[in-house]
């Protein structure tokens, strides 16, 4: 059955499973048609010889052979098969002869006698349980260890709900012929009958069809299951929780009643509600007080039973009678209802005069109204989402409480022996007291005062119940302390660091990975990582082998890898022309968003350390203060394809998030471009002294001799002017200038100046103009100054710019660099320009 | 000791760039490990500072006492036309194998309007000649009447400064507060230029108003670059890619040669100075 390798997963779906479909989990058949699934002992395994016993936990039958194809009897397989009735299953054990493996996949069984709730909807908050019902946690709590009560009518408990016999016998169920035994067959029989076509095919039709022809008549309301009527089917119980309609509580009496008070008033209203039966309606009490049960002489059958419940039972009965439709319009119509009142309410709030002590009386009365209001109407909005929730997974709030409970294959929950002692997993133990508790309980719905499964007394019944439920909640969610020594139960086993799915699932060791640390890589093109080389070498040995055998260097596996041992010059080479067009996958550790993890091209460095492009490092949240990062090397033509397609990080340029760009320089970066565009007027404190520096543009020699006496004492020199940026440039290499050195250049387009505030003013004012004879005219500005031709309007401008070569070798790197990249490579240009 | 059989100077690429600049790119070898750092940025530093060329020193334009005034009917304002000088190369008209050693002399420039002023339009002595005719100068319009008249030298660097250099300390001082409006990097750099026979020169002739003075660093070679690559990781032997750009007064290959000249002879005279003083 599953002996294959590694079964092909499409998807994992987590939700509720129906009682049904546990069943179906684990269902297994002899060739006989006898199910065995059922876990009934609660024995695990022979202390002394570690055997597993029959029926027990352990059990051969159940789970599958311990030894590889060899029965409990000792007996292996062998491929003739001397009986076709038992094929593949030995005669006198029945344990079926497989591979032991089959022990890790397959469950078993524990059919609850009594419902109980599953404790991880009672307990998390908000509880979905809780919301479904409309009860108070402590309400909920105390039914589910039988302290309260609830008042179940008669319908409830004697006939179950057309919805819970839809959910517990879903259609898929109906379509799985090959599974199908002569037992199921009953359940498909009415379907084929014409007389209620809209309704779901379940045990109780063919019931009431059958009695229905028989006696020809119908049955009294009362006792008949009219759920089912197309006619009455308005009649059905509509249940409003809050408000009391159905379930009335025993407050009334008493609102600490313990169970043996509970015990009497049972009985007190158990033979209050008897209905009679023919043969006894000339007792004069029944005669006036009540209906008669049937008008059929036949042998007394007690449908009666105890009208107050407790337990998973009642929330079971309540849940599968829900019309959550209903229920959600009837929720829709509430909250419409009252946010109006609300409405009304703040209106009048709004009108209410606070000068006045008795509106602010009515203010602070009403205020607590809207906010109780408020809290209502947020319930009944969480409560309609729960519902929607329900629908869409296509679940029942039924299946939150548990009717069969799914035994963990004994592969996982091992008994071994180590060195003698014996080791036993924490479930074990959980699973044993939970089947021990559940052979006390009685299996049926409807308890008569006379049942004997009460073992004479409520009490104990009760008491049961309580102790059961306990025990799935150990096993689900709690665990218990035994012997000094806290027991893992299954959600343990789950969550948490240390549980499944974040250390065995999640986390779980990758093969074709490293990690190492990471520091700056400046020279890096932005889809560029640096690989250190003795890594690449380790990551990509299998190309490399690949690589060196199709060249016809090697012609076995061998030879390659000494080859690669003795790192000859020909595996970088190799490795070179395989990393031209092999994308790594860089990761860093808490990978919070879909940036966490991205494609680079690798080149080889030398050095332990990876390299990363230090636009990327946000995207990582990573600096180079000894983060690490892990490399993960994608192996098929198509994950590379869609690496380099999904995760290059070259297409990453936006957030995801929020469609910031991505890639902004931080840190260095920022003092870079701070350190190469300022310039050495920023010094200088006063402004004047840059208008002086102006001012001397114009003036006559002499003044300007006298002037610049005082200027060189500020070290600047002045009036530096060049009429293209590569003059500039060569002025530089040569020495003449430094990066911040004010120059004076010509250029025509546009300028973005930063300024702080202080200085705008002065930046925008005209200081100079001239016009001369000819009629040319000069402006100047404290930044800029222009020439005008004289013609006014097609004169040509010629404008002069302030800057520094800081400034002009940073616009050469963004708008000019691209241009000459035909010519030149830039790279080696601004090696030479950051080398000085 | 360096085994001579594997040194290398190869030219690998020349070519001619846009408006007349010349291109070239070297391989040059081979060194041991940090050799080639020491050559290249030694090499670099003499292409970029010690090419001796032409140079226009000061300029007399008719009508323009600074060089922030304007001419009447020409569009373009003084300063624009002093740029645009600036952006002429001349060579000596010589044999190649002849040595250039100095030269002082005028060049002219007279055009009346309307129409363009190219640098084709300048008069020069018989042994300058002028390699970017097509340099636009000024435009003129109508009635506009340009005239101007600049001091043309041709610089050596190394000649100089083996002349001058015992005035260092005090001719720096001098230039500092002389060469007023000339463009000016004393307080930056003093380069070895200022204490030379040009200096002197200035002084005598600053006395004339209307002088404008220019660039006083000839730059023949624009742009040097070197990147080092390793030959033989093993052995740590590495080699030097020399891309070298000049404004087309002369070629690349000598400008190698006769950088790589000049080196020697600095390096040289040391080694004498110190075998002497031992």
């Amino acid at each position: 059955m599953s002996t294959r390798k590694s079964p092909f997963f499409k998807k994992a779906e987590i939700s509720l499973a129906s009682p049904k479909a546990i069943e179906i989990w684990t269902e297994r058949y002899f060739p006989n048609g006898q199910p065995i699934n059922e876990v009934t002992s609660s024995e695990t395994v022979n202390y002394k010889t570690l055997k597993p016993e029959p029926h027990g936990l352990f059990c051969q039958t159940i789970f599958g052979p311990v030894v590889d194809f060899t029965c409990a009897c000792g007996k292996k397989a062998t491929k003739l098969v001397k009986n076709k009735k038992f094929r593949g299953y030995c005669p006198k054990c029945g344990v079926e002869r497989t591979s032991s493996r089959v022990r890790r996949y397959r469950l078993g069984l524990i059919k609850l006698k009594q419902p109980v709730a599953h404790s991880l909807y009672v307990s998390h908050r908000p509880s979905p349980l809780r919301l479904c019902l409309g009860w108070s946690t402590k309400r909920l709590q105390a039914v589910l260890k039988a302290v309260e009560f609830c008042y179940l009518p008669l319908i409830f408990t004697t006939f179950q709900s057309e919805r819970e016999c839809f959910s517990f016998f879903p259609k898929s169920f109906l379509l799985l012929r090959s599974q199908l035994t002569q037992k199921n067959e009953v359940f498909l029989e009415p379907r084929s009958s014409g007389f209620n076509e809209n309704l779901s095919s379940s045990f109780f039709f063919k019931e009431k069809k059958r009695s229905k022809r028989k006696t020809g008549k119908v049955f009294p309301l009362r006792t008949s299951p009219r759920l089912f009527h197309k006619k009455h089917q308005k009649n059905r119980p509509r249940l409003v929780f809050n408000h009391g309609v159905i379930e009335a509580r025993l407050y009334g009496i008493a609102y600490d009643a313990t169970w043996p008070k509970v015990e009497e008033f049972q009985e007190f209203l158990f033979y209050l509600w008897e209905q009679s039966f023919f043969y006894e309606s000339s007792i004069p009490y029944y005669a006036f007080a009540k209906g008669v049960k049937s008008y059929k002489e036949e042998i007394p059958k007690r449908e009666q039973s105890y009208a107050l419940q407790t337990g998973g039972l009642a929330l079971q009965q309540i849940l599968s009678h829900h019309d959550s439709s209903r229920f959600e319009y009837d929720l829709i119509y509430l909250s419409k209802k009252v946010s109006m009142i609300l409405e009304i309410l703040k209106e009048n709030m709004a009108s209410l005069n606070l000068d006045y002590e008795d509106d602010q009386k009515e203010y602070k009365k009403l205020l607590s109204k809207v906010k109780k209001l408020d809290l209502l109407l947020l319930k009944w909005k969480r409560q309609r989402e729960l519902y929607r929730d329900f629908e869409v997974g296509k679940t029942q709030p039924a299946w939150m409480i548990l009717n069969n409970l799914p035994v963990l294959p004994p592969g996982l929950r091992p008994i071994t022996s180590i060195g003698g002692l014996v080791v036993a997993s924490d479930i074990n133990s959980f699973y044993r007291k939970i089947i021990i508790r559940n052979k006390r309980m009685s299996p049926r719905n409807n308890l008569g005062i006379f049942d004997t499964t009460l073992g004479g007394s409520w009490l104990s019944w009760c008491y049961n119940l309580r102790q059961v439920q306990e025990a799935v909640d150990e096993l689900l969610r709690t665990g218990s302390v035994d012997a000094g020594r806290p027991l893992k139960s299954l959600l343990d086993g789950l969550k948490g660091k240390k549980g499944r799915f974040r250390q065995h699932l999640l986390g779980k060791r990758v093969d074709y990975s490293g990690r190492s640390v990471i520091v700056v890589g400046p020279k890096l093109k932005l889809h560029q990582c640096g690989l250190p080389k003795e890594m690449a070498v380790e990551l990509f040995q299998p190309f490399i082998i690949q690589q060196l055998r199709l060249q016809g260097i090697v012609f076995t596996v061998t030879a390659a890898k000494v080859l690669i041992a003795d790192r000859k010059p020909i595996v970088w080479s190799v490795l070179g022309e395989i990393l031209k067009r092999h994308p790594v996958l860089l990761n860093r550790a808490p990978t919070l968003h879909r940036l966490g993890i991205q494609a680079f091209l690798p080149r080889l460095v030398e050095g332990k350390a990876i390299l990363l492009h230090p636009l990327v490092c946000p995207a990582f949240n990573a600096d180079f203060d000894g983060d690490q990062m892990a490399v993960h090397v994608p192996l098929s033509a198509k994950t590379r394809a869609e690496a380099l397609s999904l995760l290059w990080s070259r297409n990453q340029l936006l957030a995801p998030s929020s469609g910031q760009p991505q890639h902004l320089p931080t840190q260095d970066m920022v003092l870079g471009f701070y350190y190469l565009t300022c310039s050495l007027e920023k010094t200088l404190k006063r402004v004047d002294s840059l208008v002086s520096s102006r001012k001397l543009f114009f003036q006559s020699s002499f003044f300007l001799k006298k002037k610049n006496e005082e200027t060189l004492k500020n070290s600047i020199p002045q009036n530096l002017y060049f009429s293209e940026f590569s003059q500039v440039k060569t002025a530089y290499d040569i020495g003449n200038l430094t990066l911040h050195t004010p120059i004076w250049v010509k250029w025509t387009s546009c300028v973005q100046t930063f300024v702080p505030e202080r200085h705008s003013r002065l930046k925008e004012t005209l200081l100079e103009t001239r016009l001369t004879f000819s009629g040319q005219r000069q402006t100047l500005f404290i930044d800029t100054c222009q020439f005008f031709s004289p013609s006014f309007f097609f004169g040509k401008k010629v404008r002069f710019i302030r800057t520094t070569p800081g400034r002009i070798f940073m616009h050469w790197c963004f708008f000019e660099a691209n241009a000459e990249m035909s010519s030149t490579p830039t790279s080696k240009e601004k090696k030479s320009l950051e080398k000085k | 000791m360096m085994k001579t059989h594997n040194l290398f100077v190869s030219c690998i690429e020349s070519r001619v760039q846009d408006q007349g600049s010349l291109y070239a790119r070297f391989h040059i070898g081979t060194f041991f490990r940090g050799q080639a750092l020491t050559f290249g940025n030694s090499i670099r530093r003499a292409l970029l500072s010690e090419m001796p060329g032409f140079l226009m020193t000061d300029v007399r334009i008719q009508g323009a006492t600074h060089e922030f005034a304007v001419l009447p009917d020409v569009e373009e304002t003084v300063l624009e036309i002093l740029l645009n000088l600036k952006k002429t190369v001349f060579v000596p008209r010589i044999p190649k194998n002849q040595k250039f050693e100095t030269f002082q002399g005028f060049g002219f420039l007279k055009n009346n309007g309307p129409g363009k002023v190219r640098a084709a339009d300048i008069r020069l002595p018989e042994t300058v000649q002028c390699v970017s005719p097509e340099v636009h100068i000024a435009t003129l319009t109508s009635g506009a009447e340009l005239s101007l008249r600049f001091n043309l030298q041709f610089r050596n660097f190394s000649q100089l400064e083996k002349r001058e250099g015992t005035f260092k300390s005090k001719t720096v001082a001098q230039a500092k507060t002389e060469d007023g409006n000339v463009q000016d990097t004393t307080n930056e750099l003093p380069t070895l230029e200022k204490n030379s026979l040009f200096f002197q020169q200035l002084q005598n002739k600053r006395n004339s108003k209307d002088q404008l003075f220019l660039d006083t660093v000839p730059m023949p070679v624009q742009k040097v670059n070197y990147v080092i690559k390793s030959l033989n990781a093993k052995n740590g032997s590495e080699y030097i890619i020399l891309e070298i750009w000049t404004d087309g007064s002369l070629y690349p290959q000598e400008s190698v040669e006769f950088a790589l000249r000049n080196l020697t002879d600095l390096f040289f005279q040391f080694a004498n100075i110190s075998k002497k003083s031992n």
